[in-house]
């Protein structure tokens, strides 16, 4: 047995994948730098548990993909376009980018030559159009040292508040309706207080495949006797836990909520003390409510008047309530409103500030929380300070001892459109996919072709990267330590466990050499340094460090890191804003409705196998093997009225494009729409997409767009 | 009713709330009372009778479930005990793979680690599967069941159904044709399962393992 | 019960409760199909593919067996070979003992041998159905008359009390007939006093242990006092709920109990008012999907709450924490049958009725080699011998060799101590008990060691697997056993079950695996013959 002997040290981190951030030891093969197996641990979101992802899909950490050496585009491989694969030609077989079709185009540099021609040609653009014509891309999978450095760079090195994320593709709607009603988009309640609510409204999510460990204590508190009010357009499994499900067409989220709390003031069931001490707004909330009595909108949400009734009955009289949202009410075009009826109806029946109660959207990535607090968004600095405040921007004028530009940036889908017109010429995006992650790939590549310049700097060669002039080799996950904060505030340490491979940098000290020759000194002793500067320009994360975070992590706020945990519930005297705004809310029609050509609704998301892009989860021998390929998901007799078996071949079809596909025919998913998973880039359900925004937090609308579905007779591969 | 009690464990008294398990009463005096089925992270259910202790009582009582009594005089390692777990270990490890699947790679097998510390080299017992019961799925691609070193302790099933709530393991048969199964007796990786790998985490033995370590023996390195 | 009054229906209507049911079910009801599993796959009247359309299900516990012979089922299955549509089973003892060898055909009880069971599954001849046996279950009806009955129970709602009930109860030193012998009165104290909801009276009609068919008799013919007691007991303890916990190899005793039921509640004994009483009382009855072990009264709990039925540790008891997580009073058949003699008698009166200082009256279930097997009901006190005398002294001329007075679980005694008076401590301090009231007598020439293997194979069938030394212990037990009878017993045998014995009996949940090695423990202690057939010649 002495050859299969193993050295095993085992390195206490967190899970890479979603926003629960369940801890876990990893155990390393340290001889072979590998991990070979993870174990979950006492954390505070977790209690032990992991989902088969934290389980079992590290292995991408250690593919042979990897990008081990800077990469830069040969002078032949110019005008730009997409490398791996190409509609118009034969489709390859499904599975993430293979290299060997991409790698031909670049060729392997010196980190010295690749930084001098990032540095170079970012400066440059900067120098010739301004700092306005540069914008970057950061990443919710970083950690906060890297998205606080990430946007220091793009703020005080490139001269631009063009720094976004995929917060902007999850949760910007919540999080503007949230700034807008309380003053904090983050959450109120942790998870698990769940197990102290009487009635959890849990509504467009989808926890058990999303969340799947946050899902674990919601089942429980349902075995518990917490009553489950799920609400969505598609049964997600957590239904089966519930109390109550309500089944809602597609957009009528507005509608149906606004119902709701019409039948709450009728029948009595607000908390008149809260509305009086805690909230404005509540006069032009009621009148606008008392429009949409449930018998007015059954027929557009299709629920019964006695079904709406129910619901509003059973939340309304709970004495503490909490609601779970995600995607599935912020990615619309009215996502912003749907999340201000979600909020109205929190305050009007006083559930905030108790334990049970609040407001909970559920975060996607592990560091979406984070992103967002370290300043990854263009109109904010790190902890919401407004770019737009001049006391503000003056003070991290004075911190950061550069000039800052006074006008807020661009959004992610506002860069594409600046590439595409021409405003953006040259960006720097770090560790994040949008050909794959946003709306209407199609115009994305176009977009990504145009730029003068583009930086990827990642871990694999992804779509996006295909498009780049420079491809920097970062470090995975657990080859770096850094914090991370999750959909519960809670701040916690991942440790570095494995040494990168080859060439391959820590991603802090590849933005600091870009920063350093940008001219822009980021002189860290290590990155817990990088921590204490972000720290210490928050109010939030201010009295934490490395050091008291420890192996637990803390929620914030913490004034008392020596001896508290943190704090698990927030606002329970006043909101940041002072009083909660109403804001009432009405329905809008959908941007792009069904119609006899496109006569079905498209719905995206993910599975529980599968993470975004599937750039680290396809690269996982577990989580292929057990999810290898996309499908679309159709109601019975949606498939039976199309001709369409379970498991054909389909060709779905929007106005944007086509992507084939087998079906999957499952009742889950309601008559007259379809459900396509968008990690699968052979087939990829951003091709469909519309690109429309949300006015307010210009998130798109990735949950609804109108398409039609056709049965293939075989698939049309090479 | 008392909402604290007193109990002596081994000539140590000890006040706990009422309601107290024998077995945390002795852990907070720093007693190790062994088990294969309870953890503290999981309902304690009481079948693998490992816990038994002396409470004076005519049987031997299993200290994950029985709760405290005033004046309780306990003993956890009386001749009495001790034979009687003797006998328990020899009945499990009748035709235990030695090593098992979690020996071989994690080395914490607990039964035999548990056997060991009890001296049971050796079983007077045959193996008692029926050559026709399955001993093997590997249909899933993340965790091996050897129902062999199964030994029913049910924190496999506690895990997926009461943990996790997943709700897909369940004991089937009765007697000593019991086995673990998933939803209707279908093979792990055809089952409803979401490979969550609580099982697989939680289980004792080798009966179900992560894949991953098939073929790799770690040796943990000494925590500087 | 409400699942798996569904699962049997389900099976009732398709013979089996196949994938294709449980999956449709499964998302009819939105259950989990572990759950489903976990019940179809523990519950012998559950299978997962249909078999025959008609069903004969031969017994195979010790009064038969002795009768018939260990061969007996594969017999009546080669016999029946070329007859279609018919399947033979196995089973464990039906309650029919004193028709050795019976069997079940379907739902009727028959009896006789291998060709009478084949003709009749045939169509040949009539089927061979059960006679009914010497029963004095009249013994104990405090009623002359149909329109009489309910008396005690209107008495004691008018003018008496529950304490006093109580204390009646407590002062007749009546216990529990099941097997355990706990003091009824206490029992009901207990549950009375102890808090919670919902409150519920429970009747233990699951009698399965082997040798036992006294409360087949006692359903099937004095009804009314079961459900007078009940309805007592629930007016005691504050309970409008009794669910009598029915074996479903009694059909004829479920018709009759049936009737009864519904007789009560056309006079006004259940529903809304209790005779006019304004306390509501009313009661259903739950047909069992089979197992021994569903007798133990913590399983028959799991059952009712639609759970596989593996028993609960204890503490807490049922009289606390029982069906639903609420007090409840469970007491068996023969024990609530009593009782409303026991409040027309007085204290006295009942008292008077046992013989030598020991009080009441207790029913029997004799069965063997006697000649004539049946249920009587004899004073408190009788020595066994008389008792022998009373079912028609030894059959077949043979002189007495063993006897075991309690069904399976009591060991067997030699006949030097047929002197010992029936009574719960009497017979303990003979080394035996009297358990559930059940005598198996053995004549000179059987093979005892065969008969209490047999018994140590039913705990071991029976056993429901859920804790390690009687799921393990009992299989490997049996083993050994086997392969001793076979004239291979292996060295140290005798001391590895003397082991083996303490370990079941110290460490079993259950009284199921506590008392599993018993019968043959027994023959180690007092038949010098067959203990020496466990040991290897030592040479």
């Amino acid at each position: 047995m002495t050859d299969t002997n193993v050295s095993a040290r085992v390195v206490e981190s967190v899970c890479p994948y979603c926003g629960v951030g369940c801890a876990l030891s990893w155990v390393v093969d340290t001889g072979r730098n590998r991990i070979v197996e993870a174990r979950g641990r006492d954390g505070a979101a977790n209690a032990g548990r992991l989902c088969v992802k934290g389980r079992y899909g590290f292995d991408y950490t250690t593919h042979a993909h990897r990008l081990t050496r800077p990469l830069i585009r040969r002078e032949d491989a110019y005008p730009k376009g997409a490398l791996s694969w190409d509609d118009r030609g034969p489709r390859r077989p499904g599975g993430p980018v293979d290299p060997e079709t991409v790698l031909p185009h670049f060729r392997e540099a010196t980190w010295e030559e690749a930084l001098e021609r990032v540095a170079g040609s970012l400066a440059g653009i900067r120098d010739r159009d301004g700092g306005d014509a540069l914008a970057g891309f950061g990443s919710a999978k970083g950690s906060n040292e890297e998205a606080y450095l990430f946007q220091k760079l793009v703020r005080a090195g490139f001269g631009t508040n063009n720094v976004d994320h995929c917060t902007r593709l999850c949760h910007a709607s919540s999080v503007a309706a949230l700034l807008e009603g309380i003053g904090s988009g983050g959450v109120t309640n942790i998870v698990r207080d769940i197990a102290r609510a009487d009635v959890a409204l849990i509504t467009g999510c989808n926890p058990t495949e999303n969340h799947p460990v946050a899902a674990t204590f919601m089942k429980q508190a349902a075995a518990g006797g917490t009553e489950l009010l799920v609400v969505n357009t598609r049964r997600p499994a957590i239904a089966d836990h519930a109390a109550m499900y309500v089944e809602i067409r597609p957009g009528t989220d507005v509608a149906f909520y606004n119902a709701m709390m019409h039948v709450i003031i009728r029948e009595g069931l607000v908390d008149e003390a809260f509305i009086a001490e805690r909230t404005e707004g509540y006069e032009a909330l009621r009148d606008n409510v008392a429009a949409y009595p449930p018998e007015a909108v059954a027929e557009l949400c299709g629920v019964s008047a006695e079904r709406i009734t129910e619901a509003a009955r059973l939340f309304g009289r709970a004495r503490a309530a909490m609601l779970f949202w995600g995607m599935g009410i912020s990615q619309h075009t009215h996502g912003t409103d749907n999340a201000r009826c979600l909020i109205a109806l929190a305050m009007i029946t006083g559930n905030t500030g108790r334990a049970g109660t609040g407001l909970h959207p559920l975060r996607g990535q592990n560091n979406v929380q984070g992103a967002s607090d370290a300043g990854l968004i263009p109109m904010m600095y790190p902890d919401y300070q407004k770019v737009a405040d001049p006391e503000a921007r003056a003070r991290f004028e004075a911190f950061w001892g550069r000039p800052l530009s006074p006008s807020p940036g661009r959004t992610v889908t506002e860069i594409t459109d600046g590439a595409l017109e021409g405003a953006i010429r040259g960006m720097y995006i770090l560790g994040e996919n949008p050909f794959v992650s946003d709306p209407d790939v199609e115009k994305v590549r176009k977009a990504l072709a145009r730029l003068d310049f583009l930086v990827v700097q990642d871990i694999f060669l992804t779509e996006t990267a295909e498009f780049a002039d420079v491809i920097l080799p970062g470090s995975a996950f657990a080859e770096k330590t850094g914090t991370f904060t999750n959909t519960d505030r809670r701040v916690q340490v991942g440790r570095q466990a494995l040494q990168p491979p080859g060439e391959a940098r820590q991603d802090w000290h590849i933005i600091r050499d870009i920063a350093e020759r940008m001219g822009l000194p980021m002189d860290y002793p290590d990155v817990a340094a990088v921590f204490d500067e972000f720290a210490g320009c928050t109010n939030s994360y201010a009295s934490l460090s490395h050091a008291v975070l420890g192996s637990r992590g803390r929620w914030y706020p913490c004034p008392d890191p020596e001896h508290s945990e943190g704090e698990p519930i927030v606002f329970q005297e006043t909101f940041p804003r002072g009083r909660a705004l109403l804001v009432p809310a009405q329905p809008s029609p959908p941007v792009e409705p069904t119609d006899p050509e496109y006569p079905l609704v498209l719905n995206t998301g993910r599975v529980l196998e599968h993470w975004h892009t599937g750039t680290m989860t396809r690269r996982s021998r577990a989580l292929h093997a057990i999810s290898p390929e996309g499908f679309v998901e159709m109601h019975p007799d949606d498939a039976a009225a199309y001709g369409i078996g379970d498991r054909d071949w389909a060709a779905v079809t929007s106005r944007r494009g086509t992507i084939r596909v087998r079906a999957r025919v499952d009742d889950r998913v309601a008559r007259g729409s379809v459900f396509i998973p968008m990690h699968f880039r052979e087939a990829c359900a951003n091709v469909l997409t519309h690109p429309a925004v949300d006015p307010y937090g210009k998130i798109p609308a990735f949950k609804y767009c109108a398409v039609r579905v056709e049965r293939v007779a075989v698939e049309a591969s090479a | 009713m008392s909402d604290s009690v007193s109990v002596t464990i081994d000539g140590r008294s000890v006040t706990v709330p009422a309601g107290t398990s024998l077995w945390d009463a002795a852990r907070e005096l720093g007693i190790d009372i062994p088990v294969l089925c309870h953890s503290p992270r999981m309902r304690p259910v009481g079948v693998c009778r490992m816990c038994v202790v002396d409470t004076g009582a005519r049987n031997l009582q299993a200290a994950c479930v029985r709760p405290c009594e005033e004046g309780m005089e306990v003993r956890t390692d009386s001749d009495r005990v001790v034979r009687n777990r003797r006998m328990l270990l020899e009945l499990l490890m009748a035709d235990y793979p030695d090593p098992s699947a979690r020996e071989a790679s994690t080395g914490d097998d607990e039964l035999l680690a548990l056997a060991r510390a009890y001296g049971v080299t050796s079983s007077r017992f045959e193996g008692s599967r029926t050559p026709e019961a399955p001993r093997r799925d590997a249909s899933s691609p993340v965790i091996a069941v050897d129902h062999q070193a199964c030994i029913l302790c049910d924190r496999c099933i506690r895990g997926c159904n009461e943990l996790q709530h997943n709700h897909v393991m369940t004991r089937s048969g009765k007697g000593a044709t019991t086995r673990i199964a998933f939803d209707l007796d279908v093979p792990m990786g055809e089952s409803t399962c979401v490979s969550c790998g609580e099982c697989q985490a939680v289980c004792p033995t080798g009966a179900l393992t992560n894949r991953a370590l098939e073929g790799l023996h770690l040796v943990e390195e000494e925590t500087p | 019960m409400e699942l798996l009054n569904r699962l049997m229906a389900l099976q009732h209507r398709h013979g089996a409760l196949t994938d294709e049911s449980l999956n449709a079910l499964a998302r009819e009801w939105r259950l989990p199909l572990h759950r489903l599993q976990g019940l179809r796959s523990f519950y012998p009247a559950f299978r997962s593919e249909p078999g025959a359309p008609r069903k004969l299900s031969v017994c195979r516990d010790v009064a038969c067996r002795m009768r018939a012979g260990p061969r007996f089922a594969d017999e009546v299955a080669e016999a029946l070979q070329g007859v279609g549509g018919v399947e033979v089973e196995a089973v464990s003892c039906l309650g029919l003992c004193h028709a050795a060898p019976a069997a079940l055909a379907g739902e009727l009880p028959v009896s006789g041998g291998a060709g009478m069971l084949r003709d009749g599954m045939a169509g040949d001849r009539p089927l061979p159905l059960v006679a009914e046996p010497p029963a004095e279950t009249s013994a104990v009806d405090p009623y002359a008359g149909a329109d009489q009955r309910f008396g005690t129970l209107e008495r004691a709602l008018s003018e008496g009390s529950p304490e006093a009930v109580i204390e009646t109860l407590e002062a007749s030193g009546l216990r529990g007939m099941g097997g355990a012998g706990f003091p009824t009165g206490r029992k009901w104290r207990f549950t009375r006093a102890a808090g919670g909801t919902p409150r519920t009276v429970v009747c233990n009609a699951d009698e399965s242990e082997p040798g036992t068919f006294k409360d087949r008799l006692l359903l099937e013919r004095v009804p009314h006092l079961i459900i007078e007691a009940m309805v007592l007991g629930g007016w005691v303890i504050g309970a409008s709920r009794g669910i009598i916990y029915l074996r479903h190899e009694y059909e004829p005793a479920r018709r009759a109990l049936e009737e009864a039921v519904e007789r009560a509640r056309e006079r006004g004994v259940l529903g809304d008012s209790v005779l006019g009483s304004g306390f509501a009382f009313d009661l259903e009855i739950f047909v069992s999907p089979g197992g021994y072990i569903m007798g133990e009264e913590t399983a028959l709990l799991e059952g009712l709450e639609d759970k596989r039925g593996e028993p609960r540790n204890k503490p807490p008891f049922p009289t606390q924490v029982g069906y639903d997580g609420g007090p409840t009073l469970m007491n068996n058949v023969e024990t609530f049958a009593l009782i409303p003699r026991i409040l027309q008698d007085g204290v006295e009166g009942w008292q008077a009725r046992g013989r030598e200082g020991f009080s009441g009256v207790k029913f029997l279930s004799v069965s063997g080699d006697v000649a004539a097997p049946g249920v009587y009901c004899v004073p408190a006190g009788m020595p066994i011998t008389e008792v022998i005398e009373r079912a028609g002294g030894m059959a077949g001329g043979r002189a007495l060799y063993a006897f075991s007075p309690g069904g399976a679980s009591t060991p067997f005694l030699p006949a030097d101590r047929a002197g010992t008076p029936v009574d719960f401590d009497a017979l303990a301090r003979a080394g035996s008990g009297l358990g559930s009231g059940a005598l198996f007598v053995v004549g000179q020439g059987r093979d005892l060691l065969d008969l209490a293997i047999q018994q140590v194979r039913f705990f071991s069938r029976e056993s429901c697997g859920k804790c390690v030394p009687c799921r393990t212990g009992s299989a490997q037990a049996v083993r050994k056993l086997e392969a001793a009878q076979e004239g291979r017993p292996e060295a140290g045998l005798t001391r590895l079950l003397e082991e083996l014995d303490e370990t079941l009996a110290q460490t079993s949940i259950c009284g199921l695996g506590q008392v599993a090695l018993a019968p043959v423990m027994s023959l180690l202690r007092h038949f010098p013959d067959e203990a020496a057939r466990l040991r290897a010649e030592e040479a």
